[in-house]
């Protein structure tokens, strides 16, 4: 894998993990707290359950003190700890055998997506505008219930694509570095992972 | 499927990207007013691409990181480990190589001594009686 130039992000991340290195875990704690965000909704997009994403997600970063001395700094730690994330999550996926055993629910209550709510699902934020139409959310509701269906039985990697590009807003060069792919492959992976999502809407829309 | 379908997919590609341009916008938009397929499939992307955006963002509990730190410490990682090991290792490396560089040194030493001694003693040896 080629060196990347570093951000500033990157750097401060890269001076973290040296600290790390020589034992400082509140360096790792820093970490941990600027990276928990991203990979508890990735875990969470990926496998749709709130607490396996928790675990996932411990997981996750147990695994990367763990390699944190073979990581290489001069490369971006937030490739490398989504990479950690997103192959945890297929590994789970792949040992629950792609079986859900929660159904998807819509929850359309304010307060769902808040921290402590335990209820599975998908979290819709409606405008204001359209949610005070009752056809519009009726509509809008199916449309998304029938998308986030989809998803799920998208192949792992496609879903990972759509998970990393379309809701957290990762690049497809850095999605090929997450998934250890070429930049091309990740966006065609993006591109039929859309048509598939796209198929599921035919008769609907 | 005709090349002006095929330049609209492409086109309906680049607006789930964010990054169709104004003149592509305008042609794909002219092209899906007469095609039917094209105009069915932009808005069926376009209703994909508005359920993803719909998603919120879900948000870790508040004591995840606590419960990371403390799974971390309960288990027997321990940060920096693999580098001191690694450490341990070359300084290994190191006075194993330096105690085979003096263990040649002494046996070529040993082996010159030797021969130098041969040497003289042939020299030496015509000279002696008998």
């Amino acid at each position: 894998m080629a060196n990347t130039r570093l951000s500033r992000d990157g750097r401060e991340d890269a001076r973290l993990v040296k600290r790390c290195r020589q034992g400082d875990m509140s360096a790792f704690e820093d970490l941990v707290c600027k990276y928990q965000d991203s990979v508890y909704n990735i875990a969470f997009r990926m496998v749709g359950d709130r607490e396996q994403a928790r675990d996932l997600a411990q997981e996750t970063f147990a695994k990367a003190l763990e390699g944190i001395d073979t990581f290489n700094t001069r490369m971006p730690f937030r490739a490398w700890i989504y990479r950690i994330g997103t192959n945890a999550s297929i590994d789970h996926l792949r040992r629950r055998g792609r079986c859900r055993d929660v159904p998807v629910e819509i929850a359309m209550a304010a307060g769902t997506g808040a921290p402590g709510d335990n209820r599975y699902g998908v979290v819709i934020e409606l405008p204001a505008s359209e949610a005070e139409i009752p056809e519009n959310v009726s509509v809008s509701n199916e449309i998304v219930s029938l998308v986030w269906e989809a998803l799920e039985e998208l192949p792992e990697k496609y879903r990972a694509v759509v998970v990393l590009h379309h809701i957290e807003g990762v690049s497809y060069a850095e999605i090929g570095r997450v998934l250890g792919v070429p930049r091309n492959t990740a966006k065609t992976w993006g591109h039929r992972a859309r048509n598939m999502l796209c198929e599921s809407l035919e008769g609907v829309v | 499927m005709e090349g002006s379908c095929v330049r609209a997919v492409d086109a309906i590609d680049d607006l789930c990207e964010g990054d169709l341009g104004r003149v592509k916008g305008l042609l794909l938009e002219r092209h899906a007013k007469r095609c039917g397929r094209c105009a069915s499939y932009l808005n069926r992307m376009e209703a994909v691409i508005d359920g993803l955006a719909r998603v919120g963002r879900v948000y870790p509990p508040d004591d995840l990181v606590e419960a990371v730190m403390a799974c971390l410490v309960s288990s027997d990682t321990s940060i920096g480990e693999g580098t001191m090991a690694r450490e341990r290792g070359r300084w290994n490396l190191l006075v194993a190589g330096a105690a085979g560089v003096g263990v040649g040194v002494a046996v070529a030493l040993a082996i010159v001594r030797w021969v130098i001694g041969r040497e003289h003693d042939e020299a030496l040896a015509p000279m002696s009686p008998g």
